[in-house]
């Protein structure tokens, strides 16, 4: 076996009451002022009201911003920044979908060392000093970003993701309450279900994939979203359903958090980062291009994870791809670029995807390298 | 055993190396293309290099502290820095593991990479004068 690092920092916590459950940590604790972040969505929910209720009752002081949108976008989470430095806020909790934990995350960072330029701290590992608490409640099942040591952040003036990596920016606890995740919309239990699924299947394949603690992680995480991803999308109000997929994407984003993703996370960031895509809806568009690129000559890979989640000894490549291409359309998700709502694209349009997913630190961790114009292929062949 | 005895060794290849760089033009051109500016800052021994491709024109190589703003700063050990140029290591385990921590945009570091690794042809010559200069 390889030497292998598998790094955690966040304490995972499983409950059928966030609220309560932050409510009496916070108890035992002399915090004084609090962020909270989430989005629209989340804060017109009755639990959400609900919470803010009970924890406006404590001694600590509040400070709530609840119009996070789509994707950490840089001028937001530096406003944000602003807001949490001049509250002197010494805990932020978000509470919502890869997005708003994202976002508390970059928060973090500024608020900790008391800057808002947060693309000053960009890169991998740069950031060394311990951050402030974050506690995150997800409540999308797919994102991972609940245990994951990397956020992403969205730059409107240059179009281009941008990336930041360090096991400081790990959340202090991760509260997974089920409870939050059925009055999830259609859409959203899908695609995020989606991404989760993604995320096992390139962990698993990456060229970092030597640990047997990540490759557990990405077989039990699928054998569950196979099984229940379905039926959380179809019967919403399942609890055991949504429990499970829950897990599943835990346990996804903290094997992909210590392996790394790949080609087809490296396409999904270069189109949603132009064309403001689901990230979730973008990785299904891939998911089964990017395993036909990568099986020319890692075919074994995938062979053998079929295997495994399925239990099967008759599984393989061949067979995980007809599972996805069927769990595709029972989740109704687009199949092609097109139908996800991109216009048609122009050369240069796929010139600079292709170049911009050519340097996506995703696709450092592919198991084939890919190039330009392998990349264009993949584009051109997602399309319609 | 470090490969390198102690700064000025250090700073002694790697002056000699990315001479050599500039002065292979399918290595050098696309670093200027890039008008990158990097800092590699090195430890065990500590040095600390800057190449300065900014105007597109001109390869700069400073050594040492220098006011310039790099774009990129790439922190490792000197001798993660030699089994770098050996071919020796797997880059994304590396800034994965935190052996190489790499600040700035991570998608412009990761466009270097392909443009320098011709220069892996040129390190094991330079090493060697190293070795033999020591011996």
């Amino acid at each position: 076996m390889n030497p292998f690092v598998f790094t955690t920092d966040t304490q995972i916590v499983f409950t059928y009451d966030f609220g309560e459950l932050i409510l009496d940590k916070l108890s035992d604790l002399s915090t004084s002022s609090i962020l909270i972040l989430t989005d629209l969505g989340i804060a017109k929910q009755d639990f959400f009201k609900v919470f803010l209720h009970n924890i406006n009752q404590i001694e600590a002081k509040i400070t709530l911003f609840d119009t996070i949108t789509s994707d950490a976008e840089v001028t937001i989470v530096e406003s944000i920044t602003r807001i949490a430095i001049d509250n002197a806020c010494d805990l932020i909790l978000a509470i919502g979908g890869g997005s708003v934990i994202d976002t508390a995350k970059l928060v973090n960072i500024g608020l900790t060392l008391k800057d808002t330029e947060i693309l000053n701290y960009q890169g991998i590992n740069s950031i060394t000093q311990k951050l402030k608490p974050l506690w995150v409640v997800p409540t999308t099942a797919g994102t991972g970003s609940e245990v994951s040591l990397v956020a992403v952040a969205k730059d409107n003036a240059s179009n281009k993701k941008i990336f930041f990596g360090s096991h400081c920016l790990a959340s202090e606890y991760a509260i997974l309450d089920p409870n939050l995740l059925v009055t999830l919309p259609k859409f959203l239990t899908a695609a995020t279900g989606m991404d989760a699924i993604t995320h096992a299947i390139e962990a698993y394949t990456s060229i970092n994939s030597n640990s047997p603690i990540t490759d557990s992680l990405c077989i039990g995480a699928l054998n569950n979203l196979f099984t229940y991803l379905p039926i959380a999308y179809n019967e919403p109000t399942n609890l055991s359903a949504r429990e499970q997929t829950l897990i599943a994407s835990t346990m996804a984003g903290l094997a992909f958090s210590n392996s790394g993703v790949g080609v087809v996370h490296a396409l999904a960031h270069a189109i949603g980062a132009k064309y403001n895509t689901h990230h979730g809806a973008t990785n299904a568009v891939f998911l089964l291009p990017g395993i036909k690129f990568n099986s020319r000559n890692s075919q074994s890979y995938y062979d053998d994870l079929s295997y495994k989640v399925f239990n099967n000894r008759n599984a393989n490549q061949e067979f995980l791809c007809v599972k996805i291409s069927e769990l595709l359309a029972t989740l109704e998700l687009p199949l092609n670029l097109k139908s996800l709502g991109l216009p048609q694209l122009t050369n240069e349009d796929i010139e600079e995807l292709a170049q911009t997913a050519l340097v996506d630190p995703s696709l450092m961790f592919n198991p084939v390298e890919a190039s330009l114009e392998d990349l264009k292929e993949l584009i051109i062949n997602s399309y319609n | 055993m470090s490969t390198f005895k102690n700064s000025d060794e250090l700073n002694l290849v790697m002056l000699n190396l990315w001479t050599q760089i500039s002065q292979t033009p399918h290595i050098a051109n696309p670093l200027l293309e890039s008008k990158l500016i990097v800092t590699f800052h090195y430890r065990s021994p500590e040095a600390q290099l800057t190449i300065d491709c900014a105007n597109g024109s001109d390869f700069n190589i400073l050594l040492g502290d220098n006011e310039i703003k790099p774009l990129i700063e790439l922190f490792m050990k000197a001798e993660v820095a030699n089994e770098f140029w050996l071919g020796k290591i797997n880059v994304p385990m590396a800034l994965l593991s935190g052996k190489i921590v790499s600040k700035g945009p991570i998608n412009k570091a990761l466009a270097l990479l392909p443009a320098i690794k011709p220069a892996f042809q040129i390190y094991p010559s330079i090493i060697a004068q190293l070795n033999q200069s020591d011996s």
